[in-house]
């Protein structure tokens, strides 16, 4: 793995806010991950992330730019984000970032159209031998399908799922081949905790489109 | 109160049940076990930097609130400074950051070990710990509910006030609230306490998320650190 100290992403970052964080920020890229290694991999579960709640998939729609069914065609490449911290005197990792591309095999929402690749970002990476995730939701890995109602990610062409488990469910037929992961007890639903898992949005979900 | 540095969960029930005989409606998951690394109570110092600070997250909208922790629990104590006060050396404080989340996240409070590196903060996996750091939403949209119609600055600081609180809250060991309609307390929302530590927008009070720390916040926090 290799450190690109202060230059790419935090030159990026810094371009694109109004207020430069006065504790520099490096990125470390590393390669693409290998979805064969997830199994061995020990699971921490990061930090807590506050996020916004929805009820209603009227709700989730409002807040989404896009909403599509699709498929991760490819490993997922991540950014491990380290800033100086004062009270450790070194960098600490602050977040980790990781996206794959998903190729659209149906329109549910928005500007979009079958066959578009999309690269869908996700708060999860593997450091040390561990698979360290900020998200709810369970690893992108290739081949797995989901419903996806996605943000675009602002200054770049990335997308985000909205609010990570109230906005990506199974299909009816991706449910039983979506590949389990380590410790994940609802990972046939994409999530670490079954109580996780929007169960009122994925059935208006299955009514409306018949996904 | 030795005892509850280190308390079993099944001791910090009993704990529990002296302390707050009168409401019986803290539950073991709705708080982290243990307590953080060479303390014996939760007195902290927060020190919200630059670039946690915007238009609408100042001093006197969000930060200076972090005081309403206090007054509790006879354990807990949170100050709060920043950086354009005193010099840039933050040793001993826990720091506060801005951020531009990518999705609809509003804040993030992440705990780390002795050596720096990111703790496990599965429900049920409890460990002391060294440091915390909380992150905050610098996009001021991202505490704009769109489901609340006419959008007022009384409300984006309503739901950028709330998130801060609620940050400050997990970095004094407090979790999210278990979804469980069986629990003493989680009458509102499918089985959630009203409570400022749910996770979400303010909405109305018929909702389980408090815009400040409510009833159940308190007992939870008693219950964690002693009356
Ligand atoms: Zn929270």
């Amino acid at each position: 793995m290799k450190r690109i100290t202060t230059i790419i992403a935090a030159f990026a970052a810094c371009a694109a806010l109004t207020a430069c964080s006065s504790t520099p920020q490096n990125s470390d890229v590393s390669v693409s991950q290998n979805t064969d290694t997830f199994a061995g991999l020990k699971l921490k579960r990061a930090g807590i992330t506050d996020r916004v709640v929805f009820n209603t998939l009227d709700e989730l729609e409002r807040s989404s730019h896009i909403a599509v069914v699709g498929t991760f065609i490819n490993d997922a490449e991540q950014e491990v984000d380290y800033e100086y911290d004062p009270y450790f005197k070194k960098d600490i990792i602050v977040d980790i970032n990781s996206a794959n591309t998903i190729e659209v095999t149906k329109v549910l929402m928005g500007d979009v159209n079958v066959g578009d690749e999309l690269k869908i970002d996700q708060n999860y990476g593997i450091v040390d031998g561990e698979l360290i995730t900020f998200s709810e939701l369970t690893p992108m890995q290739k081949g797995d399908e989901w419903v996806f109602f996605l943000r675009k990610v602002a200054k770049s062409d990335h997308y985000i799922c909205t609010a990570e488990s109230d906005s990506r469910f199974p299909t009816k037929s991706s449910a039983s081949k979506n590949g389990i992961m380590p410790l994940a007890e609802g990972a046939e639903l994409g999530v670490y905790n079954e109580a996780d898992f929007n169960d009122g949005i994925y059935k208006e979900i299955v009514e409306k489109y018949d996904v | 109160m030795k005892l509850k540095k280190y308390a079993a969960p099944f001791l910090a029930g009993l704990l529990a049940a002296v302390t707050v005989t009168s409401t019986a409606s803290a539950h073991p998951y709705d708080y982290w076990q243990r307590i953080y690394l060479s303390k014996n109570d939760a007195n902290i110092e927060l020190y919200v930097l630059y670039t946690a600070q915007t238009e609408l997250l100042t001093k006197e909208n969000v930060y200076d609130y972090a005081i309403n922790w206090n007054n509790i629990s006879s354990d807990v104590s949170v100050s709060v400074e920043y950086q354009n006060t005193i010099l840039p050396n933050s040793n001993g404080k826990w720091i506060v950051t801005g951020r531009e989340f990518k999705n609809t996240n509003l804040g993030r409070m992440n705990p780390y070990d002795a050596s720096g590196n990111l703790m496990d903060t599965t429900p049920g996996v409890n460990s002391d710990w060294s440091y915390v750091r909380i992150d905050i939403n610098v996009d001021a949209e991202a505490f704009v509910d769109l489901k609340n119609g006419l959008i007022t600055p009384s409300k984006l600081i309503t739901n950028a006030r709330k998130t801060f609180l609620h940050e400050v809250g997990h970095a004094l060991k407090l979790s999210h609230p278990k979804q469980n309609s069986t629990l003493s307390g989680h009458t509102v929302s499918n089985g959630r306490p009203y409570a400022i530590m749910n996770q979400g927008y303010v909405r109305s009070s018929s909702e389980a998320v408090a815009p400040d720390i409510a009833f159940h916040d308190k007992v939870c926090l008693k219950t964690k650190w002693g009356v």
